[in-house]
């Protein structure tokens, strides 16, 4: 127990960089959370057009008027907007032909004369307003009404508005506990990495490790002590997480999905922590681990897909990817997120992915034991 | 005394370099034994392969009548170590790093504390006991590496050139505390490059050469295997070429140089060295500042019987 609770006590000393380094991943975490968590959303772009119009009637006030809360109005002289349109300063020049409202009126259907900008979105979308417009208005018009009521029947159509009210608040949940798992990836992988790789550092120190050789403790008692210790930093930075999770999704945490994310996070914090064994086993030089450190956790996060949807990173950054476990930590996350009903078909996908996280916690475990049969060898 | 360490032809190669070659020893219940010798003897190598850290290629070592092996546990625990290197946690104070070491080998608290505090007593870092390691200096870091490797109380000491880089008070004190745990009864194996100190310190003494022991004894027996009898040291301001072939003539001298103001001269056995040599100079009217006499030292034997100095 000796090793053991030495083990906590130089863990003390790291307690200030622990929670600093907690604090800070925390924070990101919310942050990066809370940013991706934003449904994909657009604000609306008001398009440019300019109008050719000597028309002074009340429907072609409403209809500018109806523009004009759509699209912005390029006030500009005739000569100028062909080189305006050229140049994308308007996306759209609308011409009202002579005697517009009297055509229309008599359903005459005058012709608007409209010159755009190819292939531009916005000019597509100012279509589509104008056309609301004149439609609503052809409508009402088949009826014989007159111009003051069709302007009023216009407006009160235009006002209609409904709102939609999505019944999924548990997926939304289930989504930003998605995003939060698959950030805490770089936390947890960061965390455990420094804390256990500087742990590993002091004990495997040369000149540490030969007086401990030398004494009445087996060398494989030492290491199972360190193997507890390290264990205790794991489930700490794990059960933070969870704590966290719970704290901002509790009800999508408490559901199939919820435990799911929890287990594939275990898995990928044990991973996270063979991994610092085998730093600080390689590594005796606190600062390089510093350096590893920030570029293993932040490196594999980016190109594995922790902070970008591994949907839009390129074919070749995922083939690279799969060589460290982030990436099959997030693609489970991905997959467990999406999961409606517990089956073992639909179940296949996760596991697979937790077992290949699983395996690289093996493949460093293997990696330590070698490296500690090559030391003992060379000492 | 019985042995509490044999050493039978002991054989250690690193590639094409014989580091130990059929090294044959035994140290005695209680007793200092110096090992002797300059860098790259082998002084280190001997240590590893006896505390099993190396693998050796041939012959056989005891310890307490037991074959030393990497899981005899049993000797382990009555055996403490200082090496060259200084093994502390950076992390931890002077008492938590000899409360570490001694817990090791003492699981009872009680007993440990007791023991880490005359740990701390014995090497003088009382005024130290919270102190990181990084705001120890040289000498006490040393201290405190020795205080690491015997807290426990071992009764055979391996201390392998525990003053490397020790300022003078740190030295005095290190070597006070090795003859105070001798006198409570623990058997020392002392290695280092310092003749001086195995001359103040140890009880025998084997000098080692290239892995290969080429002598040993007490340091009297050692001396005595010189054929110089004892080296003069003149200061004098000016002195022609003549007088210093003169010098050389005199009655048993083996040697003489003369460089910056300073006459030596080596003396080989033989009677009325001293008395012979300041009558040449009253005879020669040579005018001197000052006069020193000093008997061989193991250094003298070690050059005499290699060719070089231990320092080399």
């Amino acid at each position: 127990m000796i090793v053991f609770s030495n083990y906590l006590k130089i863990l003390k000393q790291y307690t200030a960089f622990v929670v600093l380094y907690v604090v800070i991943f925390t924070i990101f975490s919310i942050i990066f959370t809370i940013y991706s968590n934003d449904n994909p959303t657009f604000a609306v772009q008001k398009p440019n057009i300019a109008i050719i119009n000597n028309e002074d009637t009340k429907l072609v006030k409403s209809f500018l008027d109806y523009i004009k809360t759509t699209s912005n109005i390029v006030e500009m002289d005739s000569e100028d907007l062909k080189d305006a349109l050229f140049y994308r300063k308007v996306d759209l020049i609308l011409t009202f032909p002579p005697n517009f409202t009297n055509d229309f009126l008599n359903n005459d259907n005058p012709e608007i004369n409209i010159q755009r900008v190819p292939d531009s979105s916005r000019s597509i979308y100012a279509i589509m307003y104008l056309n609301r417009y004149l439609n609503i208005a052809s409508l009402y018009n088949s009826n014989n009404v007159t111009m003051d009521k069709l302007i009023e029947y216009i407006e009160l159509d235009l006002k209609l508005e409904t709102n939609i009210v999505f019944n999924n608040k548990n997926t939304t949940l289930l989504s930003s506990a998605n995003y939060f798992y698959n950030f805490s990836s770089y936390s947890i992988l960061a965390i455990s990495v420094s804390v256990i790789g500087m742990m590993m550092s002091s004990f495997k120190l040369k000149t540490i490790q030969r007086r401990n050789m030398i004494s009445p403790m087996s060398y494989s008692k030492q290491n199972n002590s360190l193997f507890l210790g390290n264990l205790l930093v794991t489930m700490g930075v794990w059960l933070l997480f969870t704590i966290l999770g719970i704290c901002f999704f509790r009800q999508a945490i408490f559901s199939a999905n919820g435990v799911l994310f929890m287990i594939n996070s275990l898995v990928f914090s044990i991973t996270a922590s063979s991994m610092g064994f085998f730093i600080g086993n390689v590594i005796n030089n606190k600062e390089a681990i510093s350096s590893i450190v920030n570029v293993v956790a932040l490196g594999s996060s980016f190109i594995c897909g922790a902070f970008v949807p591994q949907e839009i990173l390129g074919e070749s950054v995922l083939k690279i990817a799969k060589f460290f476990p982030t990436y099959w930590f997030v693609k489970g996350n991905n997959e467990i997120v999406i999961l409606s009903k517990l089956s073992l078909d639909k179940m296949e996908p996760i596991c697979i992915n937790i077992i290949m996280t699983l395996l690289f916690a093996l493949l460093f475990f293997m990696l330590n034991k070698i490296i500690l049969k090559f030391r003992l060898k060379e000492n | 005394m019985k042995n509490v360490i044999e050493v039978k032809k002991l054989n250690k190669k690193y590639k094409n370099l014989q580091a130990v070659q059929d090294l044959s020893f035994e140290v005695k219940e209680k007793e200092i034994l110096g090992l002797l010798g300059p860098n790259g003897s082998g002084k280190t190598t001997t240590i590893n392969c006896l505390l099993s850290l190396l693998n050796f290629d041939s012959g056989s070592i005891n310890i307490l009548g037991k074959e030393m092996t990497p899981d005899a546990y049993d000797i382990k625990s009555k055996i403490g170590v200082v090496f060259q290197d200084v093994a502390v946690f950076e992390e931890l104070t002077v008492i938590e790093n000899i409360t570490y070491f001694c817990g090791l080998y003492i699981k009872d608290k009680k007993i440990r504390n007791r023991y880490v505090e005359e740990a701390i007593d014995l090497v003088g870092l009382n005024d130290f006991k919270d102190f990181y390691p990084k705001k120890l200096s040289g000498g006490l870091l040393r201290r405190l590496n020795i205080a690491c490797g015997i807290a426990h109380k071992p009764s055979i000491i391996f201390l392998d050139e525990p003053t490397v880089a020790v300022d003078p008070q740190s030295r005095n004190n290190i070597l006070e505390g090795i003859k105070k745990l001798n006198k409570e009864g623990a058997t020392i194996i002392y290695t280092t490059h310092y003749m001086e100190e195995v001359e103040i310190l140890c009880d025998r003494i084997i000098i080692l050469d290239k892995g290969i022991i080429i002598a040993s004894g007490t340091s009297k027996e050692l001396k005595e295997l010189t054929s110089i009898e004892e080296k003069v040291t003149i200061e004098i301001d000016d002195l022609k070429q003549e007088i210093i072939e003169e010098f050389k003539k005199l009655k048993n001298v083996e040697n003489v140089s003369y460089d910056s103001k300073l006459l030596y001269i080596t003396y080989k056995k033989g009677k009325d060295n001293l008395i012979n040599l300041i009558e040449f100079m009253k005879t020669k009217k040579i005018k001197y500042n000052k006069f020193f006499s000093e008997l061989p030292t193991l250094n003298d034997v070690f050059l005499e019987l290699t060719g070089k100095e231990l320092r080399d």
